[in-house]
């Protein structure tokens, strides 16, 4: 093997191979990252070319790390992280929470999941800045948070960090499908009955793509008894199902869209029907900006 | 002179049986020596500390282990409340009887009576024209319920009775329990139906289309004119049992009034004792769950009471189990269960064992005290 003659000649192999530096630290942290020793990597007992093998070892270690890199296809950008204003609010107490508001979730089957890992992200259609408002919201009302998020690098896929400080009763929730209910409104939080939603889901980190889990929609219906929902562009109307496990005092419907509709234009529009026997209450009718 | 006569002696008797007796005596005391001598050694030898102290742990394991074995209560509710929602159990039938009220379901009812459509009414309180009411003369008509529903009774304010009949959503941690209790040789369960039955000769009609069953069962008011309804009606049940509804600021039917009592669950009714009681108050909600015995799901049992004149349902119930949850309006709700004192000293292996454990423990301490007494024990 063709080596630089002061390597050879036991130079230091640290700083006169090759003979700029610059390619040399990329070289020292890609062998730290694969756990290569600074030693055995870097013989710096100036040892004549009896440090052949380490030297060989390392050589084939670039060579195949460089190979590896341009066998790799060419993927999409990671997500990009919104802006979160303030310190990550959020509240865990016995005295549960009754909150006015219908809508209590609109979010992937896999949100829940995303929560936990830190791994939250909506696409954001909007060109421009742009102000998000997620609210958490656990089924027994005892877990609530909510706060805004603002970005400026919409259209993306952003990232809503939340490193939440109560892990633990948190993961109660995400463990469990249905525990927890997301809504990542536009806008900021002070308006009381939001329209527009974006979908919150779980983002594959390297490659920025959101997970296309089920859409669910969680409902506090109130004296509900029973509660549809219609998709615009489709006659149907589907049930929502009543949760009848444990406490529901969050919400205490769910509606499930395993599949959205061929054909049907963004933003997703859904009316959701409410009736108490059989009268009806007034309709509302919720958009989801984007769906994956 | 004086003479004097002396019996005379009889053989065997006199001097012999003061023998005896000295002999028997000797016998007695020479045996309560011996024994107190043993009694001497045991202490000598620290033998009784050890077995006291032994029994002492033995008796401290036993009393953790019988507080921390989770009994099964019968808990017995009585309650006044405006709803209550009923989660009917997959194997049994209950029966109802629904004369006088307005049968409204989400789409047709599906019969072969050609009568039928002449049932339906066209001024209803059904709600929306999705919904087709109906009214039947029959005055022993009865809903009959084979398997899993979930029902909704709530009375109103005007004294009106409603009732909303569901299909029970598969999955819930009791299907899940069931199925984990069913061996793969048991037949399948046929599935849920509903279905309103006449003595009148109108066919019985199944309630439900495309296995999607919406059904509100409406006896609108107390007013006569309107209803023909003023008699008491009851509901007896089995299933789970949520008496009250979370608090929220658009209804008003919720729990008014009621007691939660505790009892030994003692097979034999006359042998069961209360143990504990708790008040529920205005709003509260209160959770009775199946009980697990033998593998076996073991629904809580009751019946709901409709008198016109009065401005709430009554409702008993009882089950066994653990506990129950009863929750609370802004709070997270708790278990009522009895402590663990109530709980040991109602549990009657523990009181026959800490018995025997005092009854010997006074044994010892007795011989004792007399031996530390008596010099001859020293």
């Amino acid at each position: 093997m063709n080596l630089p003659p002061r390597c050879q000649q036991g130079a230091d192999f640290i700083y006169n191979y090759p003979e700029t530096g610059r390619p040399l630290r990329a070289l020292t942290g890609m062998a730290r990252a694969a756990g290569i020793d600074r030693e055995e990597f870097m013989p710096v007992s100036r040892t004549r070319y009896t440090a052949g093998p380490l030297a060989h070892r390392a050589i084939r270690f670039v060579a195949t790390a460089l190979l590896l890199l341009a066998l790799q296809p060419v993927q999409a950008a990671g997500p990009i992280d919104a802006r979160l204003a303030g310190d990550l609010v959020e509240h865990h107490a016995p005295e549960v929470a009754v909150s006015g508001n219908v809508i209590v979730g609109v979010m992937a089957a896999s949100a829940s999941r995303a929560l936990a890992q830190d791994l939250l992200a909506i696409r954001a259609p909007d060109s421009g800045s742009t102000t998000i408002c997620l609210k958490v919201t656990s089924r027994d009302g005892t877990y609530t948070s909510r706060n805004e998020y603002s970005s400026d690098s919409a259209p993306a896929v952003l990232r809503l960090p939340y490193r939440s400080r109560l892990e633990e009763v948190l993961e109660q929730y995400t463990g469990k499908p249905g525990h927890i209910a997301i809504t990542a409104s536009r806008g900021n939080c002070v308006q009381s009955a939001p329209a527009d939603y974006y979908l919150p889901s779980v983002v594959d980190a390297k490659t920025g793509e959101l997970d296309s889990a089920p859409l669910s929609i969680f409902i506090n219906g109130f004296d509900a008894t029973d509660v549809y929902y219609r998709i615009a562009g489709a006659n149907e109307i589907s049930d929502c199902h009543y949760i009848e496990e444990g406490r529901h005092t969050a919400y205490n419907f769910s509606c499930e869209i395993a599949e959205v509709p061929g054909g049907t234009s963004l933003p997703l529009t859904v009316e959701i029907m409410r009736e108490v026997y059989g009268r009806e209450l007034e309709p509302l009718t919720i958009r989801i900006l984007a769906t994956r | 002179m004086e003479q004097t006569t002396e019996a005379p002696q009889q053989p065997g008797t006199g001097t012999s049986g003061t023998d005896n007796g000295q002999a028997s005596k000797k016998q007695e005391n020479s045996l309560l020596s011996s024994l107190k001598e043993l009694w001497q050694n045991i202490r000598n030898s620290r033998l009784l500390t050890k077995f006291i102290l032994l029994l002492i742990l033995l008796m401290l394991a036993f009393t953790a282990w019988r507080a921390w074995v989770t009994p099964q209560w019968i808990f017995s509710v009585k309650a006044s409340t405006g709803i209550i929602e009923l989660q009917t159990p997959a194997d049994g039938e209950i029966r109802w009887r629904v004369n006088d009220a307005i049968i409204c379901s989400r789409g047709e009812l599906q019969s072969p009576d050609a009568k039928l459509s002449k049932l339906k009414q066209t001024d209803s309180p059904c709600g929306s024209t999705a919904w087709s009411g109906y009214r039947f003369r029959d005055p022993e008509q009865t809903l009959v319920l084979n398997g899993s529903f979930r029902v909704l009774i709530e009375r109103r304010s005007d004294g009106a009775l409603y009732l909303s009949l569901r299909d029970h959503r598969a999955g819930s941690q009791a299907d899940i329990t069931a199925a984990a209790n069913t061996d793969g040789d048991t037949p399948a369960k046929p599935p849920p139906q509903a279905r309103l039955t006449f003595t009148d000769g109108t066919p019985a009609i199944v309630l439900g289309n495309n296995g999607r069953l919406k059904i509100n069962i409406i006896w609108p008011g107390t007013n006569k004119d309107t209803s023909g309804f003023s008699t008491d009606r009851v509901f007896p049940f089995t299933g789970v049992t949520t008496i009250g509804r979370d608090i929220n600021w658009t209804g008003t039917s919720m729990l008014q009034e009621g007691t939660v009592n505790v009892y030994t669950a003692d097979d034999s009714p006359d042998k069961r004792e209360q143990v504990d009681e708790a008040e529920l108050l205005l709003g509260d909600q209160l959770r009775l769950e199946n009980a697990l015995r033998d593998d076996e799901l073991i629904p809580p049992k009751g019946f709901i009471r409709y008198q016109p004149g009065g401005d709430a349902l009554d409702v008993i119930a009882f089950g066994a189990a653990d506990r129950v949850r009863i929750e609370r309006y802004g709070d997270n709700g708790y278990n009522f269960r009895p402590g663990p004192l109530s709980k040991l000293l109602h549990d009657p292996l523990f009181i026959f064992v800490l018995t025997a454990f005092a009854g010997f423990i006074s044994l010892v301490g007795t011989v004792d005290a007399m031996c530390s007494t008596r010099s001859d024990c020293k």
